[in-house]
């Protein structure tokens, strides 16, 4: 037997070995430590099998519940446009269909009971007065000087003291898309909580990481309207976050336009073209990608660039409901109780048989929910198609522990047996010396 | 007598079989909504109540003098039950979850939140309905839980401010304006659950008035009796708007889609005057469950009353002489379509005020025609008694009210109301009691509170006054003075200036807590009897502390906010006053059934504790420079960046070859192996 061939078969033993492995962590992750096999595809509509099962998610986002978390961060009343931006989200959020108990609004300042607004009650973003944006049913979770660093940070990441009232928390799983639009002032990576505090760029970096390793979000559609707001988003290293920003680093983001009757400016440029979009088309079937295109920087008066490097799906093909609008879809997961009578039975058995035996259980199944699929795993589903068995498992074991072995005392072997040119022992053997 | 109790005996029992057959059949019929239930009492007797849920709504109109109006919006929900189980807060109609959840979860007895924007002037406009002082304020009594009074103080203001909007947990978080004075707030409800104490009547004979020396008590179902907590706190800086107005109204049945309810647009409401918004929870008995011992009843009704109280302006046009308004463009009624009741409301009503002493002119024009004339001088005239007669169309005159009852209109006939009157009638009588209290000093380093109270009536009023001042006005108690001077005879009164220890003549109660840095506030609690015609003053100095920096609110420039002095008057009703200056006694008409003073006016004097609040007041401390932190920081840091590092690079920095070829190798097992593996690969 040659030498060279001989490496030749340990590298390709190494390689399949790794393959094997990378596998078996594939469909222990994929499967669940369990180690029952679950068509779960099939579970979700009816057998109709993974294409169908893509496709549709392709089409509706992966995501079964909408958020949005709309901060102003600015107090005094002349910066009155920044309290009108973030109402102008509410209400654009609103009228596509995410509840008052899905948004977490807050407002630094009291703009519209203010004693300098002449029009009580009331929040205008454009100078014609048409539309009130506070409207007679608003809930404001956050006010005053409850909008701070600290608390924005809890919403996030769900650090809350116990007392805390369901609406004043970003109650989210791993299945929520969160629309997060901040606006005021900001700087070079900061942004300005009411003049007093700042939170920095690697601190919202920092907070989603946390959501994402707290499974606290499905995508983040994260929006700035601030100067040099673009800086923002620039250390975020968490998976599935889009953001976009109004202004690149050293640029100001400018108000549109200011109202005579009440002296200030009602709204920033980049949200007054992302408000007049929505009003401009059809919501429901127009995609980010034509969203972003809008702003140009002739109209801004400021680059607005985004970020999709984090992003997973092409934004041409993203629904800008799948964060604007809102989604109450239930995903019903199979219970482990049913798993485990399935897998006693006969592992192999037809999907739509036992998805008609347990039509009439359907009761039970919405009581015992165990959340094992999760949107990551979706994703990475290359090689989920190699199943685990025991059998396979102990043989991958064995096979390791054997090549290990090999590997450990190859060369004790290769001195005694297999080396044909001496040469090299001697090489070796002087090597060894030097040591 | 035995005789009796077995006969009352047998009767109960007959009762309770019968009523054991009604609630089976109840159960076989699934008819939730009315079921007929028992309550056992500790003294083994029992209650025979129906479960009801109950809804009622009335509307108070008061032209108030130099064309102000005042409108009163209040909301009652009745629930009777039996609240010692806890399945009753499994089921609601009427009465809203969340509130009976709070209930159940925090153990309350009692409960008054109150939203205010403006000031109500006492001295121009008499008492308000209910008082109130600027910004938020929050009294509760609480049943002592196993968890604490604190935690359960942290979880009421930690949900209400979930509830309402509004940051309550403030008054948790940031202790400076929570207090719980002894005297001032007493149980509004009444229930056989409140025992009051006897044991302390050594201070009831010493004080005036035997009301305020006990303290309200809980029996338990084991038959112990625990003291209620009071816990107050005041939020002077909170704001009132829209947001605070949205969950107030989702509390109601019939929320803002008809009824009373449609007045309630914010546009309206947020462009006023003075506007305060209250929600209060509390206990009382009704009249048909009382016992045949007037001082307890056996089975509590738990009520919620929501109130609303505006005062506009509507003095726009300064040379008119009188005042015309209707109901529709005052509240903006969205396309004029007139109030009908709201049909889930059993009584559903509207009064407006006479004043029938004063001059006033006032006119009502309702759906048809002109219904009421003002009595006193202007001679009422013939359509007043046409309609007196006129019940069947909802309409009802008394001494001092016009009543609209609602019920009578529908959605097709709604009421639309026209209402006119002199815009400069003059009140006849004075406020009784009216309070101020104002800053004084100068500088940021110190200053002083003084309070006056003002007794304008004929007689001795007792009055007791409590104010909580925040831990960084550091006070000098020391510098307390009180005083009282007469107007009318000096020599009436035996003045001792500078009370500075227990020997004031005056002060029959005193209670001064100093405050705990950072933790809670400073405070005063007097009780006094004020002589006739005469003012009261009381001055105290303090010293303004440094903050940290962190302490400051982000607009610290702006001042810190000091929260209302609380009066209580304890003032006679008298009937002369005629619906003027004394705003309660119209509760003998609107409330009739459900309030608490009504029994104590027929037992005794008719002596009502009226509560007044002083101004809230505005303090500016020494604040720092904000942005002179970040020169500092940036000044030491470039000193240090360049100076200080470049200098510590150079004397410790020593210059050596680290990694020269192949010297460094590891002795691990594991690296022999590695190495051995790789120099194979490579065929060496």
């Amino acid at each position: 037997m040659n030498k060279i061939t001989f490496r030749f078969y340990l590298v390709f033993l190494y390689a399949i070995l790794v393959l094997y492995i990378g596998g078996i962590e594939d469909a222990i992750s994929h499967g669940g430590a369990m180690g029952y096999e679950q068509p779960k595809t099939n579970f979700y509509n009816g057998g109709n099998g993974k294409a169908d099962y893509n496709v549709e998610h392709f089409f509706r986002g992966e995501h079964t519940n909408n958020w949005a978390l709309l901060v102003c961060t600015s107090r005094f009343w002349f910066n009155y446009r920044h309290i009108a931006n973030v109402l102008g989200f509410y209400r654009t959020v609103k009228k596509l269909g995410i509840p008052d108990s899905q948004i977490i609004l807050m407002l630094a300042d009291d703009m519209a009971c203010n004693p300098r607004n002449s029009y009580a009650g009331s929040i205008f973003n454009n100078e014609n007065h048409k539309l009130n944006l506070y409207g007679d049913n608003i809930e404001v979770d956050y006010r005053g000087y409850e909008v701070n660093v600290e608390n924005f940070i809890r919403v996030l990441t769900g650090r809350h003291e116990p007392e805390v009232a369901r609406s004043k928390r970003l109650l989210t799983d791993d299945k929520s898309n969160i629309l997060i639009f901040l606006t005021g002032h900001g700087g070079d990576e900061f942004l300005k909580f009411q003049d007093n505090e700042e939170i920095s760029s690697h601190d919202l970096a920092d907070a989603f990481k946390q959501m994402w390793e707290k499974k606290r979000y499905h995508e983040i559609l994260f929006m700035v309207d601030t100067c040099q707001a673009n800086t923002l988003y620039t250390r975020f290293n968490s998976p599935n976050i889009l953001a976009i920003g109004s202004s690149k680093f050293g640029e100001n983001s400018y108000s549109h336009h200011s109202d005579p009757e009440l002296g200030v400016a009602v709204i920033d440029r980049f949200t007054y073209y992302t408000l007049e979009f929505f009003e401009s088309v059809d919501p429901h079937n127009v995609t980010l990608y034509q969203l972003f295109n809008t702003y140009s920087p002739q109209k801004l008066q400021s680059h607005s660039e985004y970020r999709t490097d984090l992003f997973n799906r092409p934004l041409d093909q993203v629904p800008v409901t799948d964060f604007f609008g809102s989604v109450m879809r239930a995903d019903l997961t199979p219970s482990t109780i049913i798993n485990e009578k399935v897998e006693k039975e006969e592992p192999t058995v037809n999907n739509n048989d036992h998805v008609k035996k347990q039509s009439p259980k359907t009761k039970q199944i919405s009581y015992k929910i165990t959340e094992k699929p999760t949107s990551i795993q979706v994703k990475n589903n290359k090689n989920n198609e190699s199943n685990l068995f025991n059998s396979n498992f102990v043989a991958s074991s064995f096979i390791f522990l054997v090549v290990f072995g090999l590997l450990a005392w190859s060369s004790d072997f290769v001195k005694s047996n297999l080396i044909l040119n001496t040469d090299d022992l001697k090489d070796a053997k002087s090597k060894l010396k030097q040591h | 007598m035995s005789l009796k109790v077995l006969c009352y005996n047998v009767v109960l029992l007959v009762v309770i079989l019968l009523l054991s057959i009604f609630v089976n059949i109840n159960e076989a019929t699934k008819t939730a909504t009315k079921a007929t239930k028992t309550t056992k009492n500790d003294d083994s007797s029992y209650a025979t109540f129906n479960e009801t849920q109950s809804f009622f709504e009335e509307l108070i109109i008061k032209p108030l003098p130099r064309g102000k109006l005042m409108t009163h919006v209040q909301f009652t929900t009745e629930w009777n039950s039996n609240f010692l189980e806890k399945s009753t807060f499994q089921h609601y109609d009427l009465f809203p979850r969340s509130i009976g959840d709070l209930i159940t979860r925090v153990g309350i007895e009692e409960f008054t939140l109150v939203f205010t924007q403006g000031r109500w002037s006492y001295s121009e406009w008499g008492y308000p309905v209910r008082a109130a002082p600027v910004g938020v304020e929050l009294i509760a009594w609480m049943k002592p839980l196993e968890k604490g009074i604190d935690a359960q103080w942290r979880e009421l203001t930690h949900s209400l401010s979930g509830l309402f909007c509004a940051s309550m947990q403030f008054l948790y978080q940031v202790p400076h304006h929570t207090s719980s004075p002894n005297r001032s707030f007493r149980p509004e409800g009444e229930s056989n659950i409140y025992n009051f104490n006897e044991e302390n009547d050594e201070n009831n004979s010493s004080s005036s008035s035997s009301s305020t020396t006990t303290t309200p008590a809980i029996k338990l179902n084991n038959g112990t009796i625990v003291p209620l907590e009071l816990r107050y706190g005041i939020l002077p800086r909170e704001s009132v708007c829209t947001e605070n107005l949205t969950p107030w109204v989702k509390l109601l049945p019939c929320r803002e889609q008809s009824g009373l309810g449609k007045l309630l647009n914010p546009h309206k409401l947020y462009d006023v005057h003075y506007h305060s918004m209250s929600i209060t929870i509390r206990k009382i008995c009704n009249n048909n469950n009382k016992d045949d011992s007037d001082s307890s009843c056996l089975s509590p009704t738990l009520e919620i009353v929501q109130s609303l109280t505006i005062v506009n302006d509507l003095n726009n046009n300064q040379q008119q002489e009188s005042i015309e308004t209707n109901l529709d463009n005052l509240f903006g009624l969205k396309g004029n379509t007139g109030l009908s009741a709201c049909p889930l409301a059993s009584r559903s009503k509207i009064y407006i005020q006479k004043q029938p002493s004063l001059n006033t002119n006032l006119k009502i024009t309702g759906s048809s025609g002109v219904y009421g004339v003002d009595g006193s001088d202007d001679g009422g005239g013939g359509g007043d008694s046409d309609h007196n007669h006129n019940h069947n169309s909802g309409k009802k005159e008394t001494d001092n009210f016009y009543i609209y009852d609602l019920m009578k209109y529908s959605t097709n006939k709604p009421l639309k109301l026209k209402m006119s009157w002199l815009k400069n009638f003059k009140r006849k009588n004075e406020t009784p009691v009216v309070a101020h209290s104002h800053l004084t000093g100068y500088g940021q380093e110190r200053g002083g509170i003084a309070t006056q109270i003002f007794n304008t009536e004929n007689y001795a009023i007792n009055i007791t006054y409590f104010q909580a001042i925040p831990w960084y006005l550091r006070l000098y108690f020391h510098t307390l003075k009180f005083n009282i001077e007469t107007s009318s005879d000096e020599k009436s009164i035996d003045n001792h200036r500078k009370d500075d220890g227990s020997g004031s003549p005056f002060l029959s109660y005193k209670n001064i807590s100093p405050a705990e840095t950072r933790s809670s506030p400073s405070t005063i609690e007097l009780s006094f009897e004020i002589p006739p015609n005469s003012v009261a003053f009381m001055s105290i100095e303090f010293d303004k502390v440094f903050l940290h920096y962190t302490e400051h609110p982000p607009d610290a420039n702006r001042g810190f906010d000091l929260g209302s002095g609380v009066v209580t008057a304890f003032i006679q009703s008298s009937n002369d006053n005629n619906g003027d200056a004394i705003h309660l006694e119209w509760s003998n008409e609107t409330y009739n059934n459900h309030r608490n003073h009504h029994s104590e006016k027929d037992k005794s004097s008719k002596i009502i504790p009226v509560r007044i609040y002083t101004e809230g007041l505005l303090i500016t401390l020494p604040t720092p420079d904000f942005s002179m932190l970040y020169n500092v920081i940036t000044l030491t840091g470039t000193v240090f960046a360049l100076f200080f590092g470049s200098m510590i690079n150079i004397l410790i920095r020593r210059f050596k070859n680290t990694f020269t070829g192949n010297d460094f190798v590891s002795d691990r097992p594991i690296a022999k192996i590695y190495r051995r593996i790789l120099r194979f690969i490579d065929g060496k």
